[in-house]
């Protein structure tokens, strides 16, 4: 059992510094020579449920109810809660010890389905401007919102923790497969900036 | 390149985020009585408007949802407003 | 070096850093700020290139780079536009087209020939004989062409690309268009204001002019710039040219980065809500008898050259010009040091009284309705004639410099884009927009405005109603710059003058191709009486100056000439402006090209596996082969004798449910979903409305409702799509979550498969308790959770492992030290083929064509025909093709020869091409060469002889006689045991 290990599909180029390992994954806490920023932290290992369903309105998963407007999202503890569609929500957990849906028909566990990729820093968009046409930054849309689309033609879910202004948080979960490809092209696109990997405190110190 | 598909869930995007779907013409016919010549108009014969047409997109790079929407086929853009009767 | 001038508050050079650059092995100094062709100027040289066809020597004309006169090789790269490439340290300049030396170019002599080259030339000559024409084809394309291009050149350098979305876009960033942006921005939009040159400021930036109250106009530029600066909201990019406008306010772009950029040229797509469109004015060319000789220099020109670059264009100037700004500049260059004999406009009145009061004050000899009818000297100008408008006239005045132009030119390129309705207006001589499409707005001169206030409140009318169609609540503020608007001066008189008096043969209209007016009236005599058709059969404006130097005087010279037809109600259109509007080259276009790789969960494991070799297949990279054996053989005997392992994660893998989740089902598989029994796999397949095979998988029954079903790896990314299309006019009640990377899979097959699974498993594995076809779930040393099924593939025992992804390289690790007593090893997708090919199964696309049915193949056991309820896509068609005559089958066959099996794809033939071979190989197993083929029906019985045709074979055959399938363990006895 001790020896169960797990992999995420995404390994960044920097030695890490500190690393704890949670329910079989290595997940890096702080690399070395950080630097200032931006980052790129890997978040695969979160737990991430698929809700669908008609009843989905009546839902409460954890207590916690769905939101009623899609992309705007529900951020609360370790919660992130977002409607995609009236028929259709996501859940993703940011802590070890993730309430387990299993039982539930209408959840799907998907962790293991997407690579989660988080750009930290105020550049987070002006990289994500490189590789995606979608409007992260439209006034019409109040952060915490999640929206699907195209990065790098790459069929994605995009979140924004926050906008510009306050040291802003862009999350990209793209199919499992394309996770280190797409951690390449960021690291490239983000070079100009400075953008190095960074470990998972940086994300929990948001 | 330039065109644009309002989504119903995701709003207004990139035209390339979509696959097309064909024309819309209805259900699939039932089985039964069906001839040769019924199945292949249904299959592939087309209207092929030169005009406004409403027509199945699907949103690829996205959620995923079939939809309809009116695109003028002359001027290749979307056409907003209400439906005609 | 010619001297700079000093201390003037237009100056965008730095003489504190100096640059060096090589031009023709000689190193010459230039400083920051230089373009590469001030660069030269400043060293005294004055012939930049020679001439497409003439070889004529050729000088600087514009500092706006719109003629190939400018165009030089630069660190390698041909077809550079000196005139706006700024200067970088140690750059290597050669010039092009040049046959000798630019001072002395053999190939000049073709500049006396030119009677014998009329417009169209080579469409009537060297034709006959036909057989010759090649030759001088040869000959001509040699000779035609300005840069070289070695095809094994490497472009060096950063291009990349960014997809910004904004509310406003404005284009170009003069007075006018940076009142749009600040219009536009005080309403707190998102603004986007592009411009070509390096710095903002337009037709103000370089001029001392008066803008008001002693403030000059360059200072009022740079109030602007300053303003715009300090808004956060306003994102300017200098450098940029637009090259596309496209439907829905999409506007393309590039900028050029600087030395501390980390990009050389950057590809911007813009998706805007409204446009402004302020890009101001170009020159119209003056033509008259050698109008493009060295030293001849548009108004603009010489005048940015002084006030921007600190260059006086030469020693002793004339001037021909067709408006006040050509009036102004020689006054301010008359006061900054240069000699200026006289000032000759084409107009007969309108210039303002304070620009004739300079004039006079200097003592400058003005000459009222004259103009330039001929420019003199060997290599550069050394004299110029100047007549009255009718000619009778005429006076001499050695020069060195001519500086002349007819009037402007909107740079209306980006409206004709847009689709913009544009017609000629006769008082400004413009084309103005007469109708523009929604959401884009126009500004500033090219609404042929001169005044500097009217330009300014045009800016800020355009900005605040392009605001207003983004909402935002500007109507008081539209009403106020109406109203002042109509207090101001309208549109300025247009000079008509196109041509000087005379009629020289050498009076260009078009610099890059060498096109002369008297070429433009052999083609109208000779019936092209359409621009469209003139410009094609001169080739004027073909070049790379994207037809700025013809111009609109193309429209216009052929109306006038018309009109000795008889034909004056010709329209005078100009010709159609296509994308790109400056000259981007392909690195640009095609930007960083990320090339994503889709990676299975044992990507690095099998990277770290010896022997393996990876191929791409689509966006994926997968192993083909484990070792340098390309056919092999110890991966298929050890699966055949021992136990093998393959990845197979890459497959469709998808949960259903609903409580018309088995609606969804029956309407895509062939078969009956219906009677799925616990524990066991249902194998089936989707065809498409042809009942032509699409995909194949096994769909599992886990609960009530629930199903977890699988695809074949090219329609992971598509079943969802698929079966949402085909129920889309159903109301049912299901969903589906694409689980495909959330799994890996792995194959383990072979007789001792069993051993090694039980090694790890904690689980049952004896074939009464997990029998072929069988689906259980269980958990690999107590931790990791598996779905298990038993396929046949490969046709040995096997188990066909589902793994959470990231649990799938342990396993893997599990699997292979569990199996080292057994000898396992793993196998590769062409292993794979070979065993499965032994098995006689199919490989979609492999042995299927999209015209393929279940019947071809032999898989009409799959089709389940009471279902008709559920209106299966594809059932109607395989109902009428059951019977149909002529199709193509799907047979086995055996060599005659065993040794020798055909490539894939020959054909199979008698008289005629009968079919093809899908795939053969020869099989280890069998020791004998197998394959399958696609033939048409009447070859397809047991028995038959067939003929086979393998490229580049001649004469020769190969013969095969078609035998049943499977090839291997025909009653699949080893699947189950």
């Amino acid at each position: 059992m001790e020896s169960l290990k797990r992999y995420s599909p995404v390994k960044l180029p920097n030695t890490p510094a500190r690393t704890q390992v949670r329910n079989g994954w290595e997940v890096v806490l702080e690399y070395e020579d950080e630097g200032t920023g931006p980052f790129l932290v890997d978040l695969s290992h979160i737990g991430k449920w698929d809700v669908q369903g008609e009843d989905l309105p009546s839902l409460r998963p954890s207590g916690l109810a769905i939101p009623e407007d899609s992309e705007q999202c529900l951020l609360t503890g370790d919660f992130l809660l977002n409607l995609i569609k009236w028929n259709w929500a996501t859940i993703w957990y940011f802590s070890e010890d993730m309430p387990d849906f299993a039982d539930e028909y209408a959840f799907t566990n998907v962790t293991e389905a997407y690579a989660l990729l988080v750009l930290v820093g105020r550049e987070a968009f002006s990289i994500m401007e490189k590789l995606t046409s979608l409007d992260l930054l439209s006034p019409d849309r109040k952060p915490p919102f999640l929206i699907m689309g195209p990065v790098v033609h790459i069929r994605s879910q995009v979140v924004v923790l926050s906008g510009e202004k306050d040291g802003s948080a862009v999350l990209v979960a793209c199919p499992r497969g394309y996770g280190q490809s797409m951690a390449e092209i960021m690291l490239d696109a983000g070079k100009e900036y400075g953008l190095k990997p960074g470990g998972e405190d940086l994300f929990s110190s948001l | 390149m330039s065109l644009t598909i309002t989504c119903p869930i995701c709003g207004q995007r990139n035209g390339y985020e979509f696959r097309f779907g064909g024309e819309e013409r209805g259900p699939r016919p039932d089985e039964e009585d069906l001839t040769h010549e019924q199945w292949c108009d249904y299959v592939h014969m087309r209207t092929n408007i030169g005009g406004i047409q409403r027509e199945w997109w699907y949103h690829r790079d996205g959620c995923g949802s079939w939809f309809t929407i009116r695109r003028d086929t002359l001027t290749n853009l979307e056409v907003e407003g209400p439906e005609e009767t | 070096m010619t001297p700079r001038l000093k201390d003037l508050p237009t100056l965008r050079i730095n003489p504190a850093t100096k640059l060096s650059l090589t031009y023709r092995g000689r190193r010459y100094g230039g400083m920051a700020g230089d373009t590469i062709a001030t660069a030269l100027h400043a060293n005294g040289i004055r012939i930049f290139s020679r001439s497409l066809k003439y070889h004529r020597p050729r000088g600087l004309y514009s500092l706006d780079g719109e003629s190939s006169n400018c165009l030089m090789e630069v660190d390698g790269v041909p077809n550079v536009r000196s005139a706006v490439t700024q200067l970088q340290d140690g750059m290597i300049v050669k010039p092009q087209n040049v046959v000798g030396t630019p001072e002395h170019d053999f190939m000049s002599f073709v500049d006396k020939l030119d009677r014998f080259l009329p417009a169209g030339f080579y469409y009537h000559y060297f034709h006959r004989p036909y057989k010759l024409w090649p030759f001088f084809q040869n000959r001509l394309r040699n000779a035609a062409g300005l840069g070289r291009l070695n095809p094994s050149f490497r472009m060096k350098g950063h291009f990349d690309e960014i997809y910004p979305s904004t509310d406003v876009c404005v284009i170009g960033a003069g007075p006018a268009g940076m009142h749009a942006a600040l219009a536009a921005g005080d309403q707190g939009l998102r603004v986007i204001l592009l411009e070509a040159r390096p710095w903002p400021g337009g037709f103000f930036d370089y001029r001392s002019a008066e803008y008001s109250h002693d403030i000059p106009l360059h200072k009022r530029a740079r109030q602007l710039a300053d303003k715009i600066g300090e808004r956060e909201n306003i994102r300017f990019f200098p450098n940029t040219n637009m090259i596309g406008f496209y439907a829905k306010n999409l506007i393309t772009a590039f900028q050029v980065g600087k030395e501390s950029d980390p990009f050389d040229e950057r590809y911007i797509e813009i998706r805007a809500e409204s446009v402004v469109v302020a890009t101001g004015c170009i020159e119209r060319p003056m033509i008259f008898d050698h109008n493009e000789r060295p030293g001849v220099m548009q108004v603009n020109c010489a005048h940015r050259l002084a006030r921007t670059y600190g260059l006086l264009p030469g020693k002793r100037a004339v001037f021909s010009v067709g408006d006040d700004l050509g009036v102004e500049a020689a006054i301010d260059l008359s006061d900054l040091g240069l000699n200026v004999l006289c000032v000759a406009d084409a107009r007969f009145d309108g210039q303002a009284s304070s620009l004739l009061e300079g004039l006079e004050k200097r003592n400058i000899l003005f000459l009222r309705g004259w103009a330039v009818s001929k420019s003199h000297g060997n290599k550069t100008l050394k004299k110029a004639t100047l007549c009255n408008i009718d000619g009778m006239m005429s006076r001499d005045f050695t020069c060195d410099v001519l500086v002349t132009s007819a009037g402007l030119t909107p740079a209306a390129g980006p409206l004709f884009l847009a689709k913009a309705k544009m017609s000629y207006d006769y008082f400004t001589n413009f084309f103005l927009p007469e109708a523009l499409p929604p959401k884009v707005h126009v500004a500033g001169r090219l609404l042929g405005l001169m005044d500097s206030l009217s330009i300014e409140v045009s800016g800020r009318l355009a900005g605040l109603s392009a605001a207003a169609d983004c909402g935002a609540p500007v109507q008081n503020h539209l009403r106020d710059a109406r109203e002042e608007m109509e207090q101001l001066p309208g549109p300025a008189r247009g000079s008509k003058l196109v041509q000087a008096p005379g009629s020289g043969r050498k009076r260009f209209i078009c610099f890059d191709e060498d096109v002369t007016i008297k070429n433009i009236y052999q083609a109208c005599d000779m019936g092209f009486d359409n621009v469209e058709l003139v410009k094609r059969f001169s080739t004027a404006g073909l070049g790379p100056g994207q037809g700025n130097i013809p111009g609109h005087n193309l429209p216009m010279i052929l109306a006038q000439y018309l009109q000795k037809y008889g034909d004056s109600s010709t329209t005078i259109l100009p010709t159609t402006i296509r994308p790109p509007l400056v000259p981007t080259s392909l690195a640009t276009y095609a930007g960083k090209c990320p090339d994503p790789v889709k990676r299975t969960p044992l990507h690095e494991t099998m990277e770290k596996t010896p022997g393996a070799v990876f191929r791409r297949v689509g966006p994926l990279k997968r192993v083909r082969y484990f070792s340098n054996d390309f056919t092999c053989r110890k991966e298929i005997e050890n699966v055949r004798n021992n136990v093998g392992i393959i990845d197979v994660s890459t497959l469709g893998k998808f949960r259903i449910f609903g409580p018309e989740a088995l609606k969804a089902l029956q309407r895509v598989y062939v078969g009956d979903m219906s009677n799925i029994s616990e524990g066991k796999v249902k194998y089936s397949a989707m065809c498409n409305e042809d009942g032509c095979l699409i995909d194949d998988g096994v769909v599992i029954k886990r609960g009530d409702n629930d199903y977890y079903f699988t695809s074949s790896t090219n329609r992971a990314d598509s079943t969802v799509e698929w079966i949402r299309y085909h129920s889309r006019h159903e109301p049912w009640n299901f969903c589906m979550v694409n689980l495909t990377d959330a799994f890996g899979a792995v194959n383990l097959a072979g007789p001792r498969s069993r051993d090694v699974l039980g090694m790890i498993a904690d689980k049952d594995l004896s074939n009464e308790s997990f029998p072929y076809a069988g689906y259980r779930e269980f958990k690999i040393k107590g931790g990791v959770p598996i779905r298990a099924m038993r396929l046949g593939f490969v046709g040995e025992l096997s188990y066909e492992l589902h793994v959470p992804a990231s649990y799938m390289r342990t396993v893997w690790d599990l699997l292979l030290e569990a199996g080292k007593p057994f000898d396992i090893m793993p196998f590769g997708l062409e292993a794979q083929n070979v065993l499965r090919l032994e098995k006689g199964h199919v490989i979609i696309g492999q042995e299927t064509e999209i015209r393929t049915t279940l019947h071809d193949l032999g898989l009409e056991f799959l089709w389940h025909r009471e279902k008709s309820l559920y209106k299966t896509v594809g059932a109607p068609a395989l109902s009428f093709t059951e019977h149909q005559e002529g199709r193509m089958k799907l047979v086995g066959f055996k060599m005659e020869d065993p040794s020798r099996p055909p490539k894939d794809g020959s054909v199979i033939v008698d008289t005629r091409i009968r079919g093809h071979v899908c795939t053969a190989r020869y099989s280890f197993t069998l020791g004998e060469s197998i394959g399958l083929a696609l033939v048409h029906s009447d070859l397809a019985d047991i028995g038959t002889c067939l003929e086979i045709f393998e490229d580049n074979m001649d004469e020769k055959r190969l013969y095969a006689t078609v035998v049943p399938t499977p090839f291997y363990d025909p009653e699949g006895k080893r699947l189950r045991m």
